[in-house]
């Protein structure tokens, strides 16, 4: 930075960001004071990253969201999955599945997310569970309805939770998307109209929800995003209580429906066969102990909640029990 | 321009030295400071989560902390007590709340700042722009709240943790 251009380029830089600097934390999308002080980085005013480097690091949508922007993420891929799938809504069934899944949350690596873990019952045939960024555990009533005992259904939600831990959500979000993020930080430093920031804003933050709920919805994730999931589900059994071969029983299940069944999870992951050869390679290569203690209980009280759920189920799709 | 340049960092030292200090706690004692990183969690007398509360926390409470143990963090509370946090909920970054100062002579990845990005104003931006979106019923999925105690006793009859 040498002569008049550079003294003009302090100069104007430094005008820009120092009110920024003072306004509150945000004009909706954005944080004024964080630019600002990006700016002032850049100029050499304060120490720190280049201007790209910290708006990057800022408003990066696909790396390096905050707890609290992977919540609101969650809420709205929640507002579109529910759109497509109703709540099944019946409130003992719901905090029964909410106790196995907060039990089983407590034992993978992200225990406690920004506003906590939620589980719900989808009201759907289709053999499906999804999980949102944030925590926001979907499960359908179709899956619900082939499990044996709690065991199977713990297994289902821990599948979930290391989608969520491992941030597979979040790394859904496309390139395209991640890059608009950053044109939009471009308009932003021409532009300090408040209200078209909220609405760029707005357009981006729709954009990564869409590519999230797609991938939950339509193309799924990958093999190694779910095979991470499926194999980190069965050390969270075992670290639980839970018995660890219950993934495999589950997976046997799903097999057994392959041909039977559409949608769900049978268009977004893998075929069972191959997850459950995985699984058994990985049971065996460990030499993972079966859990049997508690284990009637447990089927007894699944079937006290979930009984209920296979009744309507039936009566509702004409089969018999 | 000279004068220009000196005015300007003129304005730039006043308005610095007029602005909040963000809400940073100092190490005392050669202890670290943590920040709650999400909305409420909990200090409990052990390191478990379903050991009991000691106190409750929000998001951005600076938390002093003494140690680490296998994925909690040891903290020392107002009395003197201890206390275990798990490590998920907080950061060793500074959590910048709205309308707590600017954030002057700290890198952009040294601090988390609250309600940037996506936000609940963007939120109902969008509820706003896309009226079939299920907001309401996503609200009812977060009403359901299991308390610790609940837990403990669906672990233990269940067996489970043992």
């Amino acid at each position: 930075m040498t002569g008049k251009k550079g003294v003009r380029r302090i100069v104007l830089k430094t005008f820009f960001a120092l009110p920024l600097l003072l306004l509150p934390a945000g004009c909706g999308g954005f944080s004024f004071q964080a630019i600002g002080t990006a700016l002032l980085q850049e100029v050499g005013v304060l120490p720190g990253k280049s201007v790209f480097d910290s708006a990057k690091g800022l408003l990066n949508a696909t790396r390096d969201l905050t707890r609290e922007e992977e919540y609101y993420l969650g809420r709205a891929v929640s507002a579109h999955i529910l759109t497509i799938y109703p709540l099944y809504e019946k409130p003992e069934l719901t905090a029964y599945v909410n106790k196995v899944g907060l039990t089983v949350a407590s034992e993978s690596g992200l225990p406690e997310t920004f506003g906590g873990y939620h589980f719900a019952v989808l009201d759907s045939d289709e053999i499906n569970a999804m999980a949102a960024p944030g925590g926001f555990i979907f499960i359908s009533r179709g899956i619900l309805e082939l499990m044996p005992d709690e065991d199977s259904l713990a297994a289902v939600l821990a599948h979930e939770v290391m989608h969520v831990a491992k941030k597979h959500g979040v790394a859904a979000i496309s390139q395209d998307n991640m890059t608009r993020t950053l044109s939009a930080l471009g308009t932003f430093a021409g532009s300090l109209n408040c209200s078209e920031l909220i609405q760029q804003a707005t357009t981006v933050f729709g954009g990564a929800v869409k590519d999230i709920t797609d991938t939950l919805v339509t193309s799924g994730y990958s093999r190694t995003q779910e095979r991470e999931a499926d194999l980190g589900a069965v050390d969270i059994l075992y670290r639980a209580g839970y018995d660890p071969y219950a993934m495999e029983v589950m997976l046997q299940l799903v097999e057994g429906q392959s041909g039977k069944s559409s949608g769900g999870w049978f268009d977004t992951h893998p075929p069972a066969s191959e997850r459950l050869k995985m699984v058994r390679n990985y049971l065996e290569k460990k030499n993972i102990p079966h859990i049997s203690a508690g284990k009637d209980k447990r089927r007894e009280r699944f079937l006290r909640h979930v009984g209920s759920v296979s009744l309507a189920g039936a009566a509702r799709s004409g089969r018999s029990l | 321009m000279k004068r220009v340049l000196f005015f300007s960092l003129a304005f730039y030292l006043i308005l610095i030295s007029a602005a909040p200090l963000p809400a940073e706690e100092q190490n005392v004692g050669g202890d670290k400071t943590v920040y709650v990183e999400v909305k409420e969690s909990r200090i409990r007398a052990e390191p478990r989560h379903w050991a009991k509360t000691l106190k409750e926390v929000h998001f951005g409470d600076a938390l002093t902390e003494t140690g680490r143990e296998k994925g909690w963090v040891v903290v020392k509370l107002e009395n003197g007590r201890q206390g275990y946090i798990h490590e998920s909920a907080v950061t060793t970054k500074k959590v910048l709340l709205k309308g707590k100062g600017a954030v002057t002579g700290s890198s952009a990845d040294d601090v988390v700042l609250a309600g940037k990005g996506f936000n609940k104003e963007i939120e109902s931006n969008l509820a706003e722009k896309d009226p079939t979106l299920h907001y309401k019923d996503v609200d009812k999925v977060e009403k359901t709240k299991i308390s610790a105690d609940e837990l403990k006793k669906f672990r233990d009859e269940g067996k489970l943790n043992k």
